[in-house]
């Protein structure tokens, strides 16, 4: 049996976020998710479901991860605080040792990055110890925080600090609500980098996001061969038919090892539950050749989890 | 009620830029005459052009009259700096001839002020048209040559929240001396970032031909981010224009969706009236192909929902037309 891997995906606690995030966000997950009927579609609902899915040591995760058959789950913690306002956030630092206590907890089942803004005058010394303390096994970036990715005075350091752990960085990309800032999520500053790094493991999260710059990441990766693309988030947008064909459009143009499953679950699962997500992924040999497309067992499973396996290096 | 949330009027000779050869060209082209000879369509946009001038808003008037058009609010535009303004009349001038035209029409035009963030007097301008002249909101036209989250903006920015109006930004592709990547929506997104309670409308919808993908991604991001979609009568067809619509429904919400014309007299492949009733037509098309759009979203979008975000006094009407969501 093949391993089944969540390559990007959150634990949350009270305190983890800033508050300042509730309001946007809600508003527009309330909408933008397939929630288009009352009570669902009010930002209240959304924002109950988040705190209903606060777990802070993973339990909640790990049962859900059983009944989706999901093997193993990688955490991406996000830094918002070198920005919006840390009153009752508790620090970065301590976000990230908490998420390696979890991985601890769930030892070969949660694997974590080290999340942390770039602009932090010690950033390259808090990534140094998650990496060597905490168990972090790569870096995520949330450049819609303000920052771009390929700005080479403040984020080159940690890809130079990601070459000589030799761990894989992840970044966020495709608009954001809120205080965040879209533009410095497009996916063409990945570009640079690549350019830049050949042998950095990039990889793009939610794939630029299928509804915003999706097609802008997808033509990007034809060209720059070491970066990666995750589809979480995708299962907000996407039809059936449209996620077959974009998947095998994917696999002739940039190839089927570089497309890894992710769900960005957070505690809470809106639209399709984690084990809908999964399955929806199993089904797609089937849907593709009722599309008329050729989708093999074995090339679905490598994007299910044998390529994050691979790709983060996970001793599963 | 019926809002036009994005038309304009010109009064005199030389209030928007100076003409250039080939002036034109652009709109022969890509408006819907393509079934009749480049000779025709050129005499017919030189013959609309040549009748555009509206010195006392008669001709405004009477295309509202027969489109059953309720108010319509202009928007200026200061496109002189990439034009040296030669030969312009001044942008306070037209600012205020717009006034004059809300006095000389009162409860059928409004007006936004409109002003290039880079003159040194663009606060005292856009603070004199709030105050005393009752304009609605601002307008802005990054193409002309800044972003609109360039730093420059900001004290335009404070002042309409200050005074809790909107902004309203051309956005899309621009001909002439204009630069369009000063329009694309994502610098708009991060203005909506910086100042959450502020109503900020994005022009022609980006222009669907254009951009509009990318302004409905920062609408969906963006919940105080406003879609007005004057232009698209040139560009979508009916079977486009249904689909997008129930899309912006589900997904953004019907409440950020804005009838505009972008008309100004030049009434290019489409009439106001028929713009209009082309959307009221909305209703009945969407069941034909087996969606769901009703009469009520449906003026929301007419006029509601312009009523709300610009504030107009005649938005207790509005209420009584259809739901006004919170």
């Amino acid at each position: 049996v093949s391993v089944v891997i969540d390559a990007h995906m959150h634990i949350n606690d009270r305190g983890w976020n800033p508050m300042e995030l509730r309001q946007g966000m809600s508003q527009s997950w309330a909408r933008q998710v397939r929630w288009y009927e009352p009570p669902k579609s009010d930002p209240e609902y959304y924002w109950a479901s988040v705190e209903r899915g606060r777990d802070p040591l993973g339990d909640k995760t790990i049962a859900r991860m059983d009944e989706a058959g999901v093997t193993v789950s990688v955490m991406m913690p996000m830094d918002h605080t070198y920005n919006l306002s840390a009153e009752g956030v508790i620090p970065i630092e301590e976000k990230n040792r908490l998420c390696g206590e979890a991985a601890k907890r769930h030892a070969g089942r949660l694997f974590t990055f080290c999340g942390v803004d770039p602009r932090r005058p010690n950033a390259v010394a808090i990534f140094d110890q998650a990496v060597t303390e905490w168990g972090a096994i790569g870096l995520k970036l949330y450049p819609t925080n303000g920052f771009y990715a390929d700005d080479e005075e403040v984020c080159y350091p940690l890809y130079r600090r990601c070459l000589a752990h030799d761990v894989p960085v992840l970044l966020h990309q495709g608009h954001s609500a809120g205080r965040h800032k879209s533009k410095y999520g497009h996916p063409i500053h990945l570009d640079a980098v690549a350019a830049d790094f050949p042998e950095l493991r990039l990889i793009l999260g939610h794939g630029g996001r299928i509804e915003t710059w999706g097609h802008e990441a997808m033509s990007m990766l034809i060209y720059k061969t070491s970066i990666h693309i995750e589809l979480s988030l995708w299962q907000h947008w996407t039809s059936v038919d449209d996620l077959t064909r974009l998947v095998s459009w994917m696999r002739d143009r940039i190839g089927i090892d570089r497309i890894h499953f992710g769900s960005d679950m957070g505690g809470t699962e809106v639209s399709l539950t984690l084990k809908e997500w999964v399955d929806v992924f199993r089904m797609m040999p089937e849907w593709a050749k009722q599309l008329g497309y050729r989708l093999s067992r074995e090339e679905v499973d490598m994007i299910l989890g044998e390529n994050t396996r691979v790709f983060y290096r996970i001793p599963v | 009620m019926i809002v036009d949330a994005h038309m304009h009027i010109f009064r005199a000779p030389n209030w928007s830029m100076r003409a250039q050869p080939g002036a034109g060209r652009g709109w022969v082209r890509w408006v819907r005459w393509y079934d009749m000879p480049p000779e025709e369509a050129q005499r017919r946009y030189l013959h609309s052009v040549a009748n555009h001038l509206d010195p006392d808003g008669r001709k405004t008037l009477a295309r509202m009259d027969e489109a059953g058009c309720d108010v319509s609010v202009m928007m200026p535009m200061d496109r002189g700096l990439p034009y040296n303004d030669e030969g312009l009349v001044s942008i306070t001038d037209r600012n205020e001839g717009c006034y004059e035209l809300t006095q000389l029409h009162p409860g059928r035009l409004s007006s936004f002020c409109g002003v290039d963030p880079r003159r040194p007097y663009a606060a005292d301008l856009l603070r004199r048209g709030l105050r005393e002249w009752g304009m609605k909101g601002l307008k802005l036209y990054p193409p002309t040559g800044f972003y609109p989250d360039d730093e420059i903006v900001y004290p335009l920015y404070k002042i309409c929240a200050e005074h809790d109006v909107p902004v309203l930004f051309h956005q899309g592709h621009s001909g002439g001396r204009l630069r369009s990547r000063y329009a694309h929506p994502m610098y708009v997104d991060t203005v909506a970032a910086d100042f959450p309670e502020l109503r900020l409308v994005l022009g022609h919808g980006g222009q669907i031909q254009g951009w509009g993908h990318e302004a409905l991604a920062v609408a969906i991001y963006k919940t105080n981010v406003h879609i007005e979609f004057s232009l698209w009568q040139h560009w979508a067809s009916v079977d486009e224009l249904v689909q997008t619509f129930v899309w912006i429904r589900d997904r953004i919400g019907i409440d950020r969706l804005i009838f505009g014309s972008d008309m100004t007299n030049v009434e290019v492949s489409l009439t106001l009236k028929q713009w209009v009733d082309t959307v009221k037509m909305f209703p009945e098309w969407a069941k034909q192909r087996g969606y769901r759009l009703s009469a009520d979203e449906i003026d929301l979008v007419l006029g509601g929902n312009a009523a709300r975000a610009y504030n107009l006094p005649e938005m207790n009407r509005a209420a009584t037309v259809g739901r006004v969501p919170a």
